[in-house]
């Protein structure tokens, strides 16, 4: 027998105070002169003998309390016998239960989430006496529960019940290096690792590091697999704004990927959208999802207010709840304001170099231009100077020749800022000045300006836009063929476009938004600051191409506007497990930030995580980075009235298939490597190999202890009663 | 005269029923009392010698004339009788758990009966008592005597153990002639030889009266804790806890008091059992109350 706590054996010592407060008792007996004493002594004679033995009975009862508390409290128990199958003795054990989204898969009853943590419990409830457990819980990252393994299996037990499930990806690896991390500082003979996971293949892609490792170590390991097994399961595996905007009052659509992770068809799926948890208020139904595709669908909501709205996609429920529902949340605005620059204004507007895009961002009649969201205002280069950018959202150079000082300074401090540039070239335009300017100097042009190719007088010789694979979400609607088409215009001149590496730290990384069909860049993009600047190869109007005379010109004039205009937008939508970090305005700066997570607490009042805005990197900024869970986030600050906004977190898709990897290739994770498919009923010991146990019982004891504290009383009772 | 042993109240009640002799006594006055020795009413019996405490009033002048002693004359039909009062004054009754002890309680009713019986031109004699008699106050039928009797009851300190039967064989030795011998007492002796110093006075024609005084305490023994008891009269340090002890204690004692209460009725004795916790005015009004109506 052994102790696991034996330093409470001390309490054993216990004992003594009953005794002692005997002694004391008979120091503070009360003294009395007493005549009747022959009656006194006769009935002291008649009953001394019976007082005696009751007085040694309730001390030795008292005594005998006292040491099963404190033997209780040290929590004995048995040494197992030799012999397991995997060792008798004490182990080190390392437990990681996986508490990404796809272990809440059900069958309709439990869990495998709710299974594993059950696993989890036997495994701990199986181990020999004085084992101890550290416990990891992991997703796509490892998280110490317990970090250091811990003697006290209630603590582990407790730890594993108040597990939680996230709605995160999964990936074994991290888990895998800190539970052998851990079993390192704590070596071992009997050191063992339990990764209690769904085995889906997408969380054990890091095979091969992993298993180098695990050979390393020379690590036992087994994996619990707990059920139920595969479930069809349907998933919203992608949200995304379809229109280029979204103005208040504006039917603004979305796409809606719905995809079948399961290996059957999926048939009549309705796919609902709603906006800010009301119920879905557009719907449509697919007809047929094969198994392992997605099928989309374009979806139409509209924005009472501007300001910041949650729209989510959602899905009938099935087996795995978190992938039935994606949000996102966007930023509904009144109107847009844009300043084309001209370089040249043309004697009559049809001739200005901006007429095409004018008209193509306003596409309304004349006198509808007021009402129309999107205000443009055409000026000639000259006038920049005299103008505030800061009244605009996007500014379009089109076949400027070159700037002021000034004015390059003033759209600097514009884009950083979190302003649009768009830049189109021309016959004026002055290739070195952008490069060297925009270029070198700044790093906030996305592409150098080559050596013009073709002529554009020379209508034989044309470039065509790419006919397919339209992957940036500018462009994307075009994969659909419904939309329309960008391949039947004509470029019959351009400049050389050579996207550049980002130069500073505002710059980010230039992206190619369409090539020519002969793959060289059309449109090329760089997020620059808090801005955007998107760079066209060919003019805006109709002297290099013929694009604005065709229907797609509209669209993607809109679009490249909706890309500079959303650009702070984007922070708005992060992975679960991401950071959220959003300019804040300056009288926000030091103020209290609340953020409600989604779920069943997010109405109660008080509820959230408060935190300062703060200033990072020169400029006030929200920063929240709890979100392991899918949905809208509500961020309220303490200014007067309280300032609010939302931001949504998706899950990745990729944790929605569920496929698991086959247990022969988990197997070649090392060698002696265990794979446990565990379902609630079946017995663990068994499972895991062990032969045997070594229990505690102080719950015996403790037992044993009550019922000796309830005979005592009885016994004091009975014999306090007057003889 | 020490007030706070005579309450005013009890004797005009206790007045009322008078204190007659149980039996026929030989008195040496005339008085409410059948004498034993028949005869003419008022008839001249005999002389005795004059004692400290005898009426002047009786002196017989002529013998003096004649003789120079002191005779007292005696007469023949109605007599006085003489009580003697027997009043335990060992450290036992030092014992109260109330305002006052059982001494206390006692000399109260012992200066009461005093003064009942002087009252009805009786005579009475005091004697305080332990192992032997440690104060007196020789026979008086004069109420002038009656201060000296209080004096004597409230200067006494109960210090010493006792011995109810020795006093009660000497007084049965002493006294030549019947009288009423009232023993206040608690008893706390041999009951054995008690009985037979009771015996001893009964063989001599005297009437005697038990007024057996406890505490209430003792009585009911209410103590809780851990308790030491210190015994009085040199009785022994006992550690206990009575709670535990209580029934068998009370059983003990009512076993106590049923022998003492059953050997004086058997010996036609009249026996009162004195409560601390009851008034003693009660007990003694409503003993005189019972002798009056029964008569005997």
């Amino acid at each position: 027998m052994m102790f696991l706590n034996p330093w409470l054996l001390t309490g054993v010592a216990a004992i003594a105070a009953p005794i002692v407060i005997h002694m004391l008792m008979r120091q503070k007996v009360k003294r009395i002169k007493w005549a009747a004493m022959r009656f006194l002594q006769v009935a002291v004679q008649r009953n001394e003998r019976k007082l005696r033995i009751e007085d040694l009975l309730l001390l030795l009862l008292r005594c005998l309390l006292l040491i099963l508390l404190a033997l209780a409290l040290a929590r004995p128990a048995f040494r197992a016998a030799a012999g397991f199958a995997l060792g008798g003795g004490p182990r080190t054990v390392v437990i990681a239960l996986d508490n990404s989204y796809s272990m809440g898969l059900t069958d309709g009853g439990s869990s495998r989430f709710d299974n594993g943590k059950k696993a989890a419990e036997q495994i701990v409830d199986q181990l020999p006496v004085g084992s101890q457990v550290a416990f990891l819980l992991f997703s796509d990252v490892a998280r110490p529960v317990i970090a250091e393994p811990a003697a006290d299996l209630n603590l582990v037990r407790k730890m594993i019940g108040d597990a939680a499930l996230t709605d995160r990806g999964s990936n074994v690896h991290p888990a895998l290096r800190d539970a052998l991390d851990i079993l390192k500082r704590h070596a071992s003979d009997r050191a063992e690792i339990y990764l209690i996971t769904d085995g889906q293949a997408t969380g054990w892609q890091e095979m091969a590091a992993m298993r180098r490792e695990v050979t390393d170590a020379r690590a036992h390991v087994g994996i619990v697999i707990p059920g139920p097994g595969e479930q069809p399961n349907l998933g919203v595996s992608d949200l995304a704004l379809g229109s280029a905007m979204v103005p208040v009052g504006g039917a603004t659509r979305f796409s809606i990927e719905a995809t079948n992770y399961g290996k059957e068809p999926a048939r009549n799926v309705t796919v609902g959208l709603g906006i800010d948890g009301e119920p879905p208020s557009d719907q449509a139904v697919i007809d047929s999802i094969p198994p392992g595709e997605g099928r989309r669908v374009s979806l139409f909501v509209r924005a009472r207010t501007a300001g910041y709205h949650a729209v989510t996609a959602q899905l009938p429920p099935d087996h795995l709840a978190a992938d039935d529902r994606r949000t996102m949340v966007v930023r509904a605005v009144e109107e847009v304001r844009v300043l084309l620059v001209a370089g040249d204004m043309g004697t009559t507007p049809r001739e200005g170099d901006a007429f095409f895009i004018e008209h193509a961002l306003a596409p309304v009649a004349a006198e509808d231009r007021g009402r129309y969201y999107i205000k443009t205002r055409v000026v000639p280069v000259g006038d920049l100077g005299g103008l505030k950018l800061a009244d605009f959202d996007a500014v379009l150079l089109v076949n400027v020749p070159r700037l002021e000082q000034g004015s390059v300074a003033d759209l600097e401090k514009f884009v950083r800022d979190g302003g649009g540039l768009m830049i189109f070239p021309g016959e004026k335009t002055d290739a070195s000045f952008y490069n060297d300017t925009f270029g070198k100097s700044l790093g906030l042009l996305p592409a150098a300006m080559g050596a013009p190719w073709g002529d554009s007088g020379g209508k034989g010789k044309f470039r065509l836009l790419q006919a397919a694979a339209y992957t940036h979400p500018m462009v994307s609607i075009w994969q659909d063929p419904a939309a329309g088409t960008l391949t039947t215009a004509h470029f019959y001149k351009g400049l050389a476009l050579e996207p550049l590496s980002a130069e500073n730290k505002e710059a980010g990384q230039a992206v190619t938004v369409l090539n020519y069909g002969d793959g060289s860049p059309a449109i090329v993009e760089r997020t620059w600051g808090s801005g955007r600047v998107i760079e066209f190869s060919s003019t805006g109007n109709a002297a290099w191409n013929d694009l604005p005379a065709h229907p797609a010109f509209v669209p993607l004039m809109q679009r490249a506007l909706g890309r500079l205009v959303t650009r702070r937008d984007e922070a708005l939508i992060i992975p679960v497990g991401g950071t959220f970090a959003y300019p804040a305005q300056p009288d926000w700066l030091y103020k209290e930030m609340t953020v409600t997570k989604p779920g069943p607490t997010s109405g109660s009042p008080g509820a959230g995580d408060k935190s300062k805005v703060e200033l990072i990197g020169g400029a006030p900024l929200l920063q929240y980075g709890d979100t392991d869970h899918a949905g809208t986030y509500e961020v309220t600050i303490a200014t007067q009235p309280p300032a609010k906004m939302n931001f949504a977190t998706q899950t990745d898709p990729e944790e929605s298939k569920l496929d698991p990897l086959p247990d022969a290739d988990i197997k070649t994770l090392g060698v002696g490597t265990q794979v446990i498919h565990w379902e609630p009923e079946a017995d663990m010991r068994q499972a895991l190999g062990f032969s045997g146990s070594g229990r505690e019982f102080w719950t015996l004891l403790a037992t044993l202890a009550l019922g000796v504290a309830c005979c005592e009383t009885f016994l004091a009772g009975r014999f306090s009663a007057s003889k | 005269m020490d007030s706070r042993l005579l309450d005013p109240a009890v004797i005009q009640r206790a007045e009322l029923l008078g204190f007659n002799a149980r039996q026929i006594v030989e008195g040496y006055m005339a008085g409410a009392h059948k004498s034993p020795l028949r005869g003419m009413a008022i008839e001249f019996a005999q002389h005795r010698e004059y004692a400290p405490g005898d009426d002047l009033r009786h002196l017989d002048y002529k013998v003096l004339g004649r003789t120079d002693r002191y005779y007292i004359k005696q007469y023949e039909q109605e007599t006085n009788f003489v009580a003697h009062l027997l009043l335990d004054g060992s450290e036992s009754m030092q014992y109260g758990s109330g305002k006052s002890t059982k001494f206390e309680y006692a000399r109260q009713m012992a200066a009461t009966l005093a003064y009942l019986i002087l009252l009805q031109r009786d005579a009475v004699a005091v004697s305080i008592f332990d192992s032997s008699a440690r104060a007196r106050q020789p026979r008086t039928d004069s109420m002038g005597r009656m201060h000296d009797i209080l004096m004597t009851l409230s200067a006494f300190e109960p210090t010493e153990q006792t011995d109810v039967a020795r006093i009660l064989h000497d007084l049965a030795a002493e006294m030549r002639k019947k009288g009423i011998v009232i023993l206040i007492s608690d008893l706390f002796d041999d009951e054995e030889r008690i009985l037979q110093g009771i015996q001893h006075l009964l063989f001599g024609g005297h009437e005697v009266l038990v007024f057996h005084v406890m505490d209430h305490a003792e009585i009911e023994f209410p103590f809780t804790g851990s308790m030491e008891f210190i015994g009085l009269e040199q009785g022994p340090r006992m550690t206990t806890q009575p709670a535990a002890l209580r029934k068998s204690y009370c059983a003990e004692v009512k076993a106590f008091r049923d022998r003492v209460r059953l050997a004086c009725e058997r010996n036609r004795c009249h026996y009162v059992f004195a409560d601390t916790s009851q008034p003693w005015s009660e007990v003694l009004s409503g003993y005189l109350a019972s002798r009056q109506h029964t008569g005997y």
